[in-house]
């Protein structure tokens, strides 16, 4: 049962109409485990189901702003229909990913989604999206688009399907309409290594080879996680470098006197999971939204938040774009902190 | 899992010396155009298997010489046995678009040798219409498709062929940087 | 190790070979999963005093399989685990299995696949082959076996792959010519082995000499651990020491001690057990460490490695 039910439509663009709720605040994934901000990347596992209502509750989180999510990428992917790519060797890993889905969403939230299989005939129904639809597992021809298009239009948050050869991982397909400048379009069919380039991380020091040979060995049923974070001005979902021309400007807008409303945490939940049939991995990457002004209602984060921010060290505020609005949010948040 | 972090590591093709493979039975250099110095030495050095000198034209002028289009070359290296090695000389989205080419009839990575990019041209792919542009020499670059000026990051793809390229001015439209400065 | 294992019920116990015994698992709970071409479970056998465990192929139809089949071929130098199975294991007993992993995938964009499976090494192929029917795939299987010994499911192979399958029963005198099939593999020709550690060498031997590279072959061979000197691990966290006998790997021994050392294929393959050496020399047994790695003699993978030291001191 759902602890926040879907609400009307919200924006993510133009006007902004998006806000959390007291709730959806409540279970927001702060990700800072310290004062002190420390580079490191805790993978563990998504041990299912996770603490009651909170966003590790499910492998596929539905929260209240699943109607208004689900619009903004149909919105993306008219604008844009390369946002969703799957290259051809990795069909079989887009309809485990629909199995995975539909199997894990029709049990975990029953009063949205059923699925009665037959056989191979499958029946699904997404009762939030009024969609109601039989088809054939694994044939393609028996859906109204391409499988991962199809279920990715009915997941909050970003999904890659990773193919896995040679010990190493592939970006051979994804439907990224949310995703924290970077281009599905262009890392495509990328390495590991590669598609993490641009990552202030060490390449030395074998940092990528023992990731690798983790991440390569991720057993069945067996999901890791990870949490991820930048800053984005506005609540933008689509902050992708295509977008940019767009979206650029309103690192700006931020002034002392907006700093509450108009900076946004922006959290990734980033989910590894097994695909069954193909080996692949998924990679699934939920982005949750939080103003300051609604961030600082928890004073502890509010207290936490300034200390991090404080010592962000100065290759990640440019890395992540933080630049233009990282002192006046660093000045803002220091009201928060009684060791000031 | 822990990942420590180094500042200002970038993603980009790394040219290492190339030596010839003794074990191959079919040694295949392919060079740009015309063939360089380095690939004819290293030619002319190559003492075991069935060698062939191959230059493919990417100039647009006709093929001449017993030079190849890329045509032919796709015909040419589908008759070839399993053991076989190649090295490569151009530029570099040259290069890369051979060994696109061999990889697409089946030859791997370790079979394929690049000499250093004889230019220091890029291909750039933009992030914001798609358009990919060759014989790139400056950053910032105009983009042929939206007219953005687009800086050029050492981000390289190997399906594309290109280096990845952003507005560079996306915070603050009025500020067009004044010189574009020469790729390295 | 006991985290997340899928309790099966035995269905079927067949004989498949005049050594090789085939077992068909059912779930006790819920449906058993589906796998990938290639993938292999860990059974867990609870022999009186000691616990083996063993990866063994699964070779049911992957997509949607009713149950998880492995076949089994008594060793000659058997540390237990395949006299376990061989002996032990009836209709209707409940054994304990890991979830399939895969170590040993399909390159699919391989523009043709030649399987070649050695004596019990078939198993893996047989999940190969529905899926590359599927796919409209093409490939060739060959088959060396010993009749009097294994050979298993060649009739039904033959009957389903027509012109696609071919035999070698080297108890009747027939051979593979290695080189042979080796030479005739055109561009995007992918090689995939599972047999005897001998086998898988003679072709990589024959590959690497006609200038075959290495990328196009792969194999997969789990690495029974062997029998050595005893020996003693310290556990450098604790000062615990655990004594290794001759017939159990520093893996099993550590694991019976209370030692959790993560681990998967438990043949000297996936680099998951690879443990950081403090003290002693070790002697490396496994496929997965560089030579150069194993020169450093600063790491050790339990699962088949033993040492060459009286004791060893362990990073755990």
């Amino acid at each position: 049962m759902l602890r926040v039910a879907p609400t009307k439509l919200e924006t993510f663009r133009d006007d902004f109409t998006y806000s959390n709720s007291r709730e959806a605040i409540e279970r927001f994934p702060f990700p800072f485990p310290e004062d002190e901000y420390s580079y490191s990347v805790n993978i563990e596992p998504h041990t299912l189901p996770g603490a009651a209502g909170s966003v590790n509750e499910h492998l596929f989180d539905i929260d209240e702003h699943y109607l208004s999510e689900m619009a903004e990428r149909a919105q993306v992917l008219k604008e844009n229909p390369k946002r969703c790519l799957a290259m051809p060797h990795m069909e079989l890993a887009c309809w485990d990913f629909i199995d995975r889905a539909m199997t894990t969403m029709a049990a975990d939230y029953p009063d949205y989604f059923s699925l009665q299989k037959n056989g191979e005939q499958w029946h699904w129904q997404n009762k939030l999206l009024q969609l109601d639809d039989t088809f054939t597992f694994g044939d393609s021809s028996t859906l109204p688009c391409p499988p991962l298009e199809y279920m990715g239009r009915q997941v909050q948050g970003d999904i890659a399907l990773l193919d896995q050869r040679d010990g190493d991982l592939f970006l051979d397909a994804g439907i990224v309409t949310c995703p924290a400048d970077w281009s599905l379009a262009f890392d495509a069919g990328m390495s590991f290594k590669e598609w993490h380039g641009p990552v202030p991380m060490a390449h030395e020091m074998g940092v990528f080879e023992r990731a690798l040979k983790y991440l390569t060995a991720i057993p069945l049923g067996r999901p890791v996680r990870r949490l991820n974070w930048t800053l984005t001005v506005n609540a933008r979902m689509d902050t992708s470098p295509e977008t940019y021309p767009m979206w650029g400007v309103e690192n700006r807008s931020v002034t002392a006197e907006n700093v509450g409303e108009k900076v946004y945490l922006r959290v990734e939940l980033q989910v590894l999971d097994r695909m069954a049939r193909s080996n692949a991995l998924m990679f699934s990457i939920r982005t949750y939204l939080i103003s300051m002004n609604d961030l600082v209602t928890n004073k502890d984060w509010a207290r936490r938040m300034h200390r991090v921010m404080k010592t962000l060290p100065e290759p990640l505020i440019e890395y992540k774009g933080l630049t233009h609005y990282h002192p006046l949010l660093v000045d803002w948040l220091a009201q928060y902190d009684p060791a000031n | 899992m822990q990942v420590e972090m180094i500042p200002g590591v970038k993603s980009r093709p790394v040219y290492t010396p190339v030596t010839v493979n003794p074990r191959s039975q079919r040694q295949i250099f392919i060079a740009q155009d015309q063939i360089p110095a380095a690939l004819q030495s290293l030619y002319d050095g190559c003492e075991q298997g069935e060698k062939s000198l191959l230059t493919v034209v990417t100039t647009g002028a006709a093929a001449a010489g017993g030079a190849l289009s890329i045509d032919d070359l796709a015909q040419r290296v589908a008759s070839l046995p399993q053991s076989s090695s190649f090295y490569l000389a151009g530029s570099e989205a040259f290069m890369w678009d051979i060994a696109k080419l061999l990889t697409d009839a089946g030859f791997i990575s370790d079979q394929i040798a690049m000499l250093a990019p004889l230019s220091k041209e890029r291909r750039l792919f933009c992030t914001h219409c798609y358009t990919l542009m060759d014989h790139v020499t400056h950053s910032p670059h105009v983009c042929s498709g939206c007219g953005r000026a687009l800086l050029v990051r050492d981000h390289f793809s190997k399906i594309h062929r290109a280096y990845v390229g952003v507005q560079i001015n996306a915070e603050d439209p009025a500020d067009l940087p004044a010189a574009a400065e020469e790729l390295s | 190790m006991s985290e997340g294992l899928i309790e099966v019920r035995v269905a079927s116990v067949a004989d498949v070979a005049p050594k090789i015994r085939e077992f068909r698992f059912t779930p006790v709970a819920e449906a058993l999963p589906p796998f990938s071409p290639g993938a292999h479970v860990v059974v867990e056998m609870p022999g009186a005093g000691k616990t083996y465990r063993n990866a063994y192929s699964l070779m049911s139809d992957p997509f949607n399989p009713e149950n998880y089949g492995i076949a089994v071929r008594l060793q000659d130098e058997s540390r237990g685990g395949s006299v376990f199975m061989h002996t032990q294991v009836k209709e209707g007993d409940v054994l304990r299995i890991t979830p399939p992993a895969n170590l040993f995938a399909p390159h699919w964009a391989a523009k043709k696949h030649i399987l070649l499976a050695g004596g019990v090494g078939i198993t893996p192929f047989m999940s190969y082959l529905p899926e590359m029917q599927r796919r409209g795939a093409d490939y060739e299987l060959h088959y060396l076996f010993r009749s009097e010994q294994t050979g298993a499911y060649r009739d039904e192979l033959k009957k389903a792959l027509g012109e696609r399958f071919f035999s070698y029963d080297s108890d009747a005198g027939e051979k593979c010519d290695v080189r042979a099939l080796l030479a005739q593999g055109a561009p995007g020709t992918h090689i995939y082995i599972c047999g005897p550690e001998s086998l898988i060498h003679a072709v990589k031997a024959e590959a690497e000499a006609m200038g075959v590279p290495a990328g196009f072959i792969h194999y997969e061979e789990f690495a029974a651990p062997k029998p050595g000197k005893p020996f003693t691990v310290k556990v450098a966290s604790s000062g615990q020491e655990v004594a290794v006998s001759a017939d159990d790997s520093m893996l099993e021994a550590l694991e019976a001690a209370g030692v959790e050392v993560t681990n998967m294929c438990r043949g000297g393959v996936c680099g998951q057990c690879v443990t950081r050496v403090l003290e002693g020399t070790p002697e490396h047994r496994d496929d997965f460490l560089s030579a150069a790695e194993k020169s450093r003699n600063d790491c050790v993978m339990p699962c088949v490695s033993r040492a060459v030291t009286d004791s060893l001191t362990l990073d755990l």
